[in-house]
């Protein structure tokens, strides 16, 4: 099955109409793209707590549909992660969302997690939103069972069920990531990196959530490891319906596993839109050029130019668009007036971007300086 | 004969085990990192090791570089066995540069003093402004200008990809011939990774300096090397120019490899 067609799957009124309660009584105008969302971020905005006008994440919404793969896309400090800490209300202590609503429309009802207190979240929390760590082989716990591990996670959120039921299900979900049931009373430094993963997977899916997030689940893996993790994870996704929030600095890796991508510079999303049209036709500048530094279809010996300077701090970003200073087409318009996102092309999300010139014209925003030699390396300040 | 066909470093039939915990019936139990590999890594060639881990790749790093004796085969510099006089030369005109530049660099000593230490271990320059100013001029040829600024900053000021320079001017101090770089730039972002990789693109055309590419990073291999050499369980499956090998792989296990490499659309 394509992108495309998955994508299509998630179009209102292409997707069938699932437990829509009392049929006939919901509103025909709305209600079936209400129903079809289940992550709603509106303006999202977080500040360091010793300097509120510091903003990591600065106003950020983005829409995630049922059964959707997002990539959440961005090099370091980005505040990628941020954002994704801010919907499972795990922001680091020194940090505080000063703006913005999160609705989450899991379990048939809509929740405003931004007003929910620290109990509320918690019921949440793994129940109906995980999440797969960076770096997953050191979040296992080294001194307990895997299968333990998985069980506490069940046991803590259906204190009901059986100790009988519960070791099935441990055993289903091992079945389920590809780890042999047996190996449930075998502890983590027993298994290999790829395998830890699986079962940090197995740990994240312990409760039927209905969203899954993933922060670089395979950065520390090698390329065939990853590609199995990857390819696991698109399975698991169509066999439950869940929809999954990838947290990437890869491009090629974010192509792989997810339908629509928000990239992320300097706190704000830069551009959005499906795969497909933002890896084709990418409408703001930076976009481009993480695409070009990927060299994915150059001559083999190419070696990209990279892109002068680094991202600002996000206390000392530049006025303007904050990508003007390392931009190649930028102008004085840029230095001056910040962008607002504009629409460039239509889809579900329809393609935007953060940038004055947007939309380009064909070509227009493609490196103008890729070269095949590796000569002529800009200075960076 | 040319530069091309001199070899920097050879190794034939090399083999490493490591013996590993537990007893089979017969004894000791190992692991056989690395299985009967020869290569040669030519002067002024770049080279990539490709293969996952546990291939095998960066034992065979550290065995060209004489920092693990080889259970079996033998591994030359130039023309001359690996012993004393020569290792210590190898140590010196081979640098080797690792992945993580948050673990190379000593968080409580200030990046000059990093830079100098190496000077000193291998007495190049004299003492005092001599050796300052090779320091300085490293630190620019490594992209860190002004190198002043940079002299006296702490790691813990430095982002991941100028600390990445550091590291790479304090190899590049010692004035060496070759550098074997063990996924230099796999701990990096995007946008640092293509500076990084500028910078030691950059130094191989100003100084000829032989690479060799310690990666499981086939795009890596792409952008930078001649020639490729994929490792799998601790034996050479495939070996060529990397335009041939990337364009027509002959070896099953390379094409899983390249197959499981996730590309983005062409446009």
């Amino acid at each position: 099955m394509s992108a495309v067609e998955r994508v299509a799957g998630a179009i209102p009124g292409v997707a069938e109409p699932v437990g829509s309660a009392g049929g006939a009584a919901a509103p025909l105008v709305g209600g079936a793209a209400d129903d079809d969302i289940l992550l709603q971020v509106s303006g999202l905005t977080v500040a360091r707590k010793d300097a509120p006008s510091v903003h990591i994440v600065d106003d950020v919404s983005f829409t995630l549909r049922r059964g959707e793969a997002m990539g959440l896309a961005g090099e370091s400090g980005c505040g990628k992660t941020t954002t994704a800490l801010a919907v499972l209300g795990l922001l680091p202590g020194g940090l505080r969302r000063v703006s913005g609503e999160l609705v989450f429309r899991g379990g048939g009802r809509a929740r405003p997690l931004h007003r929910l207190g620290g109990a509320a979240m918690r019921r949440i929390r793994w129940a109906s939103i995980s999440m797969i760590f960076q770096g997953a082989m050191n979040a296992l716990d080294p001194v307990k069972t895997v299968g333990s591990q998985i069980a506490e996670a069940i046991t803590l959120h259906e204190p009901k069920v059986g100790r009988a039921a519960v070791s099935r299900r441990v055993g289903e979900l091992l079945d389920q990531v590809g780890v042999p049931a047996k190996r449930s009373v075998y502890y983590p430094h027993e298994f290999s990196g790829g395998q830890k993963q699986r079962i940090m997977i197995a740990l994240a899916l312990a409760c039927r959530p209905e969203l899954v997030i993933g922060d670089e689940p395979t950065t520390a893996l090698d390329v065939i490891t990853q590609a199995q993790i990857l390819d696991l994870l698109g399975e698991l996704r169509r066999e439950l319906g869940l929809s999954l929030l990838l947290i990437t600095h890869d491009l090629a890796v974010l192509a792989r596993a997810c339908e629509t991508i928000a990239v992320m510079y300097a706190g704000q999303i830069v551009e959005t839109g499906s795969v497909d049209a933002v890896y084709r036709d990418p409408q703001h500048p930076y976009t481009a050029r993480l695409l070009d530094l990927l060299g994915a279809h150059d001559a083999p010996g190419a070696l990209p130019k990279p892109i002068r300077g680094n991202q600002p701090r996000p206390n000392a970003r530049p006025s303007g668009c904050r990508f003007h200073d390392r931009c190649t087409f930028a102008t004085d318009r840029c230095a001056a007036e910040a962008p607002d996102m504009r629409n460039v092309g239509a889809g579900v999300p329809p393609h935007a971007a953060r940038c004055h010139f947007a939309p380009w014209p064909d070509g227009a925003v493609d490196p103008q300086d890729r070269q095949a030699s590796p000569e002529g390396q800009e200075e960076t300040p | 004969m040319t530069a091309m066909d001199t070899p920097l470093l050879e190794a034939s039939d090399v083999s490493v085990r490591y013996r590993i915990r537990g007893r089979s019936r017969r004894g000791s139990r190992y692991l056989t990192a690395l299985d009967g590999v020869s290569l040669s890594w030519r002067a002024g060639e770049t080279l990539a090791l490709v293969g996952e881990s546990g291939s095998g790749k960066s034992t065979l790093g550290r065995v060209l570089l004489g920092l693990i004796a080889p259970t079996g085969g033998t591994v030359r510099y130039g023309t001359q066995p690996l012993t004393g006089a020569v290792r210590r030369r190898l140590s010196r005109e081979v640098q080797l540069i690792f992945q993580d530049p948050y673990q190379s660099l000593n968080p409580r000593s200030t990046v000059g003093a990093q830079v100098l230490a190496g000077l000193q271990i291998h007495r190049i320059g004299a003492p005092g402004v001599e050796r300052t100013a090779i320091g300085l001029a490293a630190l620019s040829a490594a992209g860190l200008n002004p190198p002043e600024v940079f002299w006296h900053r702490y790691p813990h000021q430095l982002s991941g990809g100028e600390r990445q320079r550091v590291v790479i001017a304090g190899a590049m101090a010692l004035g060496p011939t070759a550098l074997v770089c063990d996924e230099p730039v796999s701990a990096l972002d995007v946008s640092v990774r293509a500076q990084v990789l500028n910078v030691l693109a950059d130094l191989r055309a100003e100084r000829g300096l032989s690479l060799l590419f310690i990666t499981h990073d086939v795009s890596l291999a792409r952008q930078m090397s001649n020639r490729i050499i994929v490792l799998y369980r601790g034996r050479i499956v495939e070996e060529g120019p990397t335009a041939t090998v990337l364009a027509d792989p002959q070896h099953d296990y390379t094409k899983r490899l390249l197959a499981a490499v996730p590309t983005v659309p062409a446009r």
